[in-house]
């Protein structure tokens, strides 16, 4: 009985101490530092990281209702309004904003989430050497990496200037606080540099299924080099040479034209392709959808399915106003629409208080599905053609027959009569004028307006400076208006990022 | 071998029959009221088995060898008597209750001790008391039991656990829930657990008795005991209680007409805050043309929804429970059912538990026992007021315009989404219905034990516990739920998860008596434990018809999500304890335990934790013997190291992120910088000193017991913010961030105040001061802002200052609208009628403005008995403290989105311009709402925790219903609340309320809630 006993005690104790890797840990669900990441999938799966962030362009403002990333660039320009009051408006209005306002937060970590992405994807892929991936395949995929990390850099340094240069993904944790370099900087350490290589990849002119195409990266480079040229850097008239270069070359040899009817870029069967040469992916079986079809139905007015009917951004009577009277642009379902059928009884027309953008009408998600197929644009010919218009009078001194040629196009397309021969300058206001028109409400009149430092004055007509001019909310821009403030919520982690930009 | 077994079992049997010699007679009585004691157990001395008194304590028993027999006499609660059987046929004998405390024997880790033994601070609730409420699980029904110990109560759902901290928070990023062990089982949620199979609960709360679990004690440690079988015959009770719960607190909002006359006067002042100074008027006006089923045709509302009425209703609930227990000196067993249906003032909400427990303890050899039990418990709970924030029941009460009916003469829901503008919430009662979670456990739990008596010395224990627990949420939220569900066409989840722990603890206890003087207790073990989880979670969207809810995944046209996980983490340990007690006078323990965790980066993978205790009984000096005032006196004191290992695993490695990225009309999977690791990560330490005293006067009819303790937790882990620049999808990583400290009192005083034949008086006083300082931040002591960031930083971490410390702008009123204040308001872009701040250096000025963790609590009971009578109440008292009505954001400063609380029926008016309130206006040019001292309000209160009055019915009337114990009694909880705080009750937390999860930092957060209900109670109990 005892020696039965012994045994018994005995055994139990072996049992015990006889498991040796009982505390090794392996990661199961997810993929860890030791994962395998040797493969073309995983190559092309960094690759697609750097779009993850580009729906960081039109990204829902956290604590309010309605409110969306885009909606800044629109409020800022004092020629739109909003049936909301969540999304912040009223501080944009009369320009009272600070750095705990809305979006200032949201564009700051979308696009370093972009810029995170991106550098890794910059790093990991050249040290993958697999099956299947040829060198050019990881040539070209760099490329889609740098044009993006380049455009995340781009929106950056418009914003708030001076920025934390993050050119590799950060593993040591104390050294996450990193101070401003100077826009200047930026350009010429990332954005130009990082786009020139991707100049020289073999990517496509176009790509129908939303990647990089060579269009996109010499578009992007040449908005980049007018920028650079304008106000905020004055890096020269050289750059005005370069960035007509770029774009006289997507339009010549990247065969890129302009869609028929303005109403061709509502419909989703068109995205990347036609007169689209960058654009925000969303597809509605997925469903990743586009957030501006339900915010840009006028509020309460029961004309969609969606239950959420925003009115999140509408132009003001007097930017309407500024529109000429033939022009095809301001007429009913163009880029405005005053009425639609109700969602319950189609019979019945609801006309509304005041003319909606139309801009982002995806008709199959507004009456049937409430979800938007509709991708949203970055760069089109048109931004593309007055761009090369802009910039190639600015290099050559007076507008080429190739950059009339092309504002031509513009105004053909809105029945707008022939362009009288123009001095410099007053072709330069025509260009800058079909910019407000042609690319109002889709992100581009505010950087527009910094970079030239100029305002169109929607009653007047007149070009006027930006420090001084008044919107007609009564509010004035002033040098503090030029970048916005580094967000509180970033500052209070990295203190570093002080002092904010003038005036905040 | 087995046949033997049996024959020589039936023979041992059978001889105890024939050897039957003389018998003995008699009754056991109460000293106190000659009453007959039932189940009073009768055996010889040093014979195995005996007897026990019937019902009316009359027993009979057989003794060999009657001259030299000694019959000894106990009973649960009272002295033992021992009574020399030689020459005598009959002995009746009156038991004496036993008021000595320090005779009590108390769990302790991995063993038991008698309370005189200890060195440490533990405190103990018996069954009885721990179950003077109706409540659904043990942590709520722990609140205001025991000294140091401070349960919040932050969930008014059915079912919903209790925030439980011993001795104050010692961590931010790590759980600070205790770890609870249940019969030797460790890490098990208490909650799920029915607590009246609960016999004993053991707070562990210095250092010498948490050691023992190291890695896992800085939180403290709760030992649950259930019950189990007997050694003298069958006892058999049944419990029935049903209650009703109903609310009597009100947050009064606005009616039909004020809610109209406050909309058109908003829009009517908001040309006053457009900068262009138009006028501004309503999306649709609020009349009989625009809404023809809401006013008739004089413009006058059909309808006046007092949304609280119709929502918080009152709820029955009701609780049967029937315990089993018996066996022999051999083998005891017990069994238990039990059965909870609880429903919440919430509608449709509700909690159902069904409970079965089996034990078995048997004693095979003389030197073999073996046991364990099955613990099996399924559980559903209906929830609908899931996410905070969200668009949910407690906020639609008061956000949805009163004059909306709940339904439409034709039946359809009504909502304020009906009305142009509105934030549109669909109302309280078409969510409840129509949107819900279903949270189903089933978990099976126990553990089966061999016990070998070595020598009669030494003892080995191996124990195998398991606990298998299924967990399995369905989600739905119908069609025509507007702004939730309805763009969506149905939204269906289930979310799902299997957990497996098993542990297996082995240990030599060996208790040594050397001599009179001088005797030792040993304990040597090991263990291994394991937990491991799978999750899966899946869900689609667009139903054909809201019918078959979670119930078909596939009818759904969009496949909206497929997740998955899999994750385990393992302990390797040794522990041992070393207790010796020299001449009954002075008590040494000194345990460690040396702990190896997966959780730990290689380099830190195992961790030793000491500690040591020393305890003085004074009392058994010479000069203090037979003191007539000084019945017992005990000074102890004790200092040790215990960790926190309870937080998510794989927080030191780097992580990448899968997402899904759309490209060329389909989902493409896109691999992003997840999470950035940390290398550095080491574990948080919490270094507990702690010295006690414990008094006994007059008899020991005063007790008092004081405890100082002072814990500081070093390498504290702080889920802390990284800047976004950094790139990575998680903007934080868990990081070492300073220090704090935890020090105070703990007072517990009971005092027999009257006791005699008919009357008795009982009254216990508990109180807890604690004072918590974060002592040192890493980086140069910067502040640091946790979250969450509601209109500013809620909560800072700042040197100096305890750990939930509010912060936030402090509000003075509203600008005037004197040229002077005009002027003012207007230099800061504000106008007359907007709210002022205080501003310093020309800024707003930011800090502390309150503290979401008590200064002091305390809880007063009090127990009378009157001959079959007894009456209690408990009273409790939660002093220094804030709680922040976030909900004053959404319901004080959104007029025309939404309805408001009728406080803004005092907004500024040119003539009202002493308020706090800033003037209503439409929400375009809504108010400078940020997180202030008007929101954070003084959430101090005294609650009527429970009365409780019972009636025992009479023996002989038991008697003759063949029962053995009789008891009606009649409770209410929630009787009464005294506390300025505005909300529903001002102990809440709706930002994080569950067990395990890390809710240091949103404890006081208000952003609606459940009201607390005051529930009615009836129970019967009978005994058999």
């Amino acid at each position: 009985m005892k020696t039965l006993r012994n045994i018994f005690i005995l055994s139990c104790v072996l049992l015990v101490c006889s498991c040796k890797k009982f505390l090794d840990e392996k990661p199961k669900g997810f993929l860890g530092p030791d994962a395998d990441l040797n493969s073309a999938r995983v190559a092309r799966a960094f690759a697609n990281a750097g779009y993850q962030n580009l729906t960081g362009l039109l990204t829902g403002q956290s604590g309010s209702y309605g409110g969306n990333t885009y909606n800044l660039m629109e409020f800022m320009t004092g020629k739109a309004n909003t049936d909301l009051g969540q999304t912040g408006f009223i501080n944009f209005q009369n320009l009272n904003y600070n750095n705990t306002s809305f979006y200032f937060d949201t564009w700051w970590q979308q696009m370093y989430l972009g810029v995170g992405a991106t550098n890794l994807a910059i790093q990991r892929i050249p040290g993958i050497v697999a099956a299947g991936l040829t060198e050019e395949q990881k040539k070209n995929m760099l490329a889609e990496a740098r044009t993006l990390r380049a455009l995340y850099y781009f929106y950056l340094v418009r914003m708030y200037g001076a920025v934390p240069k993050i050119t590799a993904p950060a593993s040591d944790i104390t050294a996450l606080q990193v101070p401003r370099s100077p826009a200047k900087q930026i350009y010429d350490e990332i954005i130009i540099p990082d786009l020139l290589e991707a100049e020289k990849s073999t990517l496509p002119w176009k790509d129908a299924t939303g990647k990089v195409s060579m269009g996109a990266v010499k578009a992007i480079l040449a908005d980049v080099y007018l920028t650079y040229a304008g106000a905020a850097i004055n890096g020269g008239a050289a750059a005005y040479a370069e960035s007509a270069k770029r774009s006289l070359s997507v339009i010549n040899d990247g065969a890129y034209g302009l869609f028929t009817n303005y109403t061709d870029m509502i419909v989703p069967a068109n995205k990347n392709t036609g007169e689209f040469i960058f654009q925000v992916q969303y597809a509605a079986s997925i469903p990743i959808t586009n957030p501006l079809t339900a915010l840009m139905v006028p509020n309460f007015s029961k004309t969609s399915k969606y239950a959420d009917e925003y009115g999140s951004v509408w132009p003001t009577a007097q930017f309407l106003a500024s529109f000429a009277a033939t022009d095809k642009r301001r007429a009913e379902r163009q880029f405005f629409y005053t009425s639609d059928n109700d969602i319950n009884t189609p019979a019945t027309t609801t006309t509304f208080t005041h003319p909606y953008i139309y801009k982002y009408y995806d008709a199959n998600a507004i009456k049937t599905t409430s979800r938007s197929d509709l991708n949203y644009t970055i760069y089109r010919t048109a931004d593309v053609m007055l761009m090369y218009a802009e910039a190639s009078n600015r290099a050559e001194g007076v507008p080429n027959a190739t950059a009339i040629g092309f504002v031509q196009q513009i105004r053909n397309r809105a029945n707008l009569g022939i362009l009288p021969a123009l001095s410099q300058t007053a072709f330069e206001e025509e260009v800058w004028s079909q910019r407000y028109w042609e690319l109002c409400f889709e992100n581009k009149m505010w950087f527009d307006m910094i970079r030239t430092r100029k305002v169109r004055n929607d009653v007047t007509g007149l070009f006027e400076n930006f420090v001084g001019h008044k919107t007609v909310f009564n509010a004035t821009f002033t040098e503090k208006n030029l970048l916005f403030p580094v967000p509180k919520q970033e500052i209070d982690v990295n203190p570093k990022l002080l002092p904010n930009n003038t005036g905040f | 071998m087995k046949k033997q077994f049996i024959y020589s079992l039936l023979l041992v049997l059978l001889s105890l029959q024939v050897m039957a010699q003389s018998k003995i007679t008699g009754k056991v009585t109460d000293s106190k009221d000659g009453s007959g004691l039932p189940g009073v157990t009768v055996a010889v001395k040093g014979v195995p088995g005996g007897t026990q008194t019937d019902v009316n304590g009359a027993f009979s028993i057989d003794v060999a060898d009657q001259a030299s027999a000694v019959l000894v006499f106990t009973y649960l609660g009272y002295a033992s008597q021992e009574i020399p059987a030689a020459g005598k046929t009959a002995i009746d004998v009156k038991l004496v209750e036993s008021a000595k405390t320090i005779d009590e024997v108390v769990v302790i880790g991995y063993g038991t001790s008698k309370k005189s033994d200890l060195t440490g601070a533990i405190s103990s609730v018996k069954s009885e008391r721990l179950n003077d409420r109706p409540v659904p699980n043990v942590t709520q029904a722990l609140q205001g039991k025991v000294a140091g110990v401070d349960v919040s109560v932050n969930s008014n759902a059915p079912g919903a656990g209790a925030k439980v901290r011993i001795r104050g928070i010692g961590s931010i990023a790590s759980s600070t829930d205790p770890l609870y062990v249940v019969d030797g089982v460790i890490g098990v949620d208490p909650n799920t657990i029915n607590p009246n199979d609960i016999a004993s609960v053991e707070v562990q709360k210095d250092a010498t008795s948490t050691a023992i679990y190291g890695v896992r004690g800085a939180n403290g440690v709760i030992l649950v005991t259930t019950k189990r079988g007997r050694t003298n015959g069958t006892a058999i009770s049944y419990e029935w209680n049903g209650n009703i719960s109903e609310n009597y607190r009100h947050m009064p909002t606005l009616n039909a007409r004020q809610f109209i006359d406050v909309y058109n006067q908003a829009f009517a002042n908001g040309a006053k805050f457009d900068p262009t100074g138009q006028i501004q008027t309503p999306p649709k006006a609020l009349n009989y043309a625009n809404y023809p089923l809401l006013f008739d045709v004089n413009n006058n509302p059909l309808y006046d929804t007092n949304w609280e009425k119709e929502t918080w209703k009152p709820a029955f609930s009701q609780n049967h429970q029937l315990n089993i227990q018996g066996g022999n000196e051999q083998s005891q067993y017990s069994l238990s059912l039990g059965y909870l249906d609880q429903k919440g003032l919430a509608p449709t909400s509700g909690f159902k538990r069904y409970s079965v427990k089996v034990t078995m303890d048997n004693k095979l050899k003389s030197w073999l026992t073996v046991g364990g039990n099955i613990n099996a418990i399924q559980s559903r709970q209906r929830m609908v007021t899931d996410g905070n924030g969200g668009l949910n029941v407690p906020r639609s009460v008061i956000e949805s315009a009163p004059i909306i009916p709940i339904r439409y003469p034709n039946g359809t829901y009504a909502g304020s989404f009906d009305l142009a503008g509105q934030e549109g919430i669909p109302n309280p009662i078409h969510i409840a219905n129509d949107r819900f979670t279903l949270n189903n456990t089933t978990q099976i739990l126990g553990n089966i034990y061999f016990n070998f008596k070595i020598t009669n010395e030494l003892e080995f224990k191996t124990d195998f516990g398991y606990n298998l627990n299924n967990r399995k949420n369905n989600f739905y939220a119908g069609q025509t739920l507007q702004h939730l569900s309805a763009d969506q066409g149905g939204i269906a989840n289930i979310n799902a998860f299997a957990d497996t722990y098993w542990q297996s603890e082995n240990y030599l206890t060996w208790n040594k008596k050397i001599n009179e003087k001088n005797r030792f207790t040993a304990l040597l073990g090991f263990s291994l434990n394991q937990f491991s989880f799978e999750r899966v979670r899946s869900e689609t969207q667009n139903f054909v018809s809201d019918y078959t809810l979670f119930n078909n995944l596939s009818a759904g046209s969009l496949r909206s999500a497929a997740e998955s996980d899999a994750q385990s983490n393992q302990l390797n340990s040794v522990y041992g304890r070393f207790s010796y007690t020299l001449d009954e006078k002075y008590l040494f323990t000194a345990t460690g335990r040396y702990d190896g965790s997966s959780r730990f980066g290689s380099k830190n993978k195992f961790s030793f934790f000491p500690s040591a205790g020393f305890g003085w009984r004074v009392s058994q000096e010479d000069f203090l013997k037979d003191n007539a005032t000084i019945s017992n006196l005990k000074l102890r004191v004790s200092a040790g190291v215990t960790g926190n290992q309870e937080f998510a695993n794989f927080r030191s490695l780097p992580q990448f992120n899968t997402a899904q990225t759309a490209q060329n009309g389909a989902a493409v999977i896109s691999l992003l910088p997840g999470y950035i690791g940390n290398d550095d990560l080491k574990w948080e330490r919490t270094t507990q000193y702690d010295a006690g005293l414990e008094l006994g006067l007059f008899g020991d009819r005063v007790n008092m017991e004081i405890d100082y303790y002072n814990r500081t937790t070093n390498d504290l882990l702080l889920q802390a913010p990284i800047p976004w620049s950094a790139g990575y999808t998680t903007s934080n990583v868990y990081r070492n961030i300073g220090s704090v400290r935890n020090s105070g009192f703990e007072l517990s005083l009971n005092t027999t105040n009257i006791k005699s034949d008919n009357f008795q008086w009982n009254t216990t006083f508990l109180a807890t001061i604690n004072r918590n300082k974060v002592l040192k931040l890493n980086e140069g002591n910067a502040d640091i802002f946790p979250g969450p960031n509601f209109l500013g930083q809620n909560y800072v971490i700042r040197v100096g200052q305890p750990l939930g410390s509010f912060y936030g702008q402090t509000r003075l009123g509203t600008y005037g609208d004197s040229p002077e204040e005009t002027a003012l308001a207007a230099s800061r872009g504000f106008k007359p009628g907007d709210r002022k701040y205080l501003y310093t250096n020309g800024q707003p000025d930011l800090r502390v403005i309150g503290q979401a963790y008590p200064k002091w609590t305390g809880n007063f009971n009090s127990t009378m008995r009157y001959k079959n009578w007894d009456f209690s109440f408990d009273i409790r008292f939660v002093q220094g403290v804030n709680t922040a009505a976030n909900f004053k954001h959404s319901a004080e400063d959104r007029q025309t989105i939404a309805n408001s609380l009728s406080t803004v029926l005092n907004a500024w008016t040119p003539g009202n311009q002493n308020t706090m309130i800033s003037q209503v206006r439409n929400y375009k040019y809504a108010q400078d709402s940020k997180f202030d001292t008007w929101w954070v309000e003084d959430g101090s209160f005294i609650r009527g925790q429970n009365f409780l009055l019972g009636y025992n019915f009479n023996d002989a009337l038991v008697k003759k219903l063949n029962m053995n114990r009789l008891r009606v009694y009649a409770s209410v909880q929630n009787l009464f609340i005294i506390t300025k705080y505005t909300g529903y009750d001002p102990e809440v937390d709706t930002y994080n309320s569950g067990y395990g999860s890390n809710s240091n930092l949103s404890q006081g957060l208000d952003f609606f809630s459940i009201p607390r209900p005051r529930i009615w109670n009836l129970g019967v109990q009978v005994g058999f």
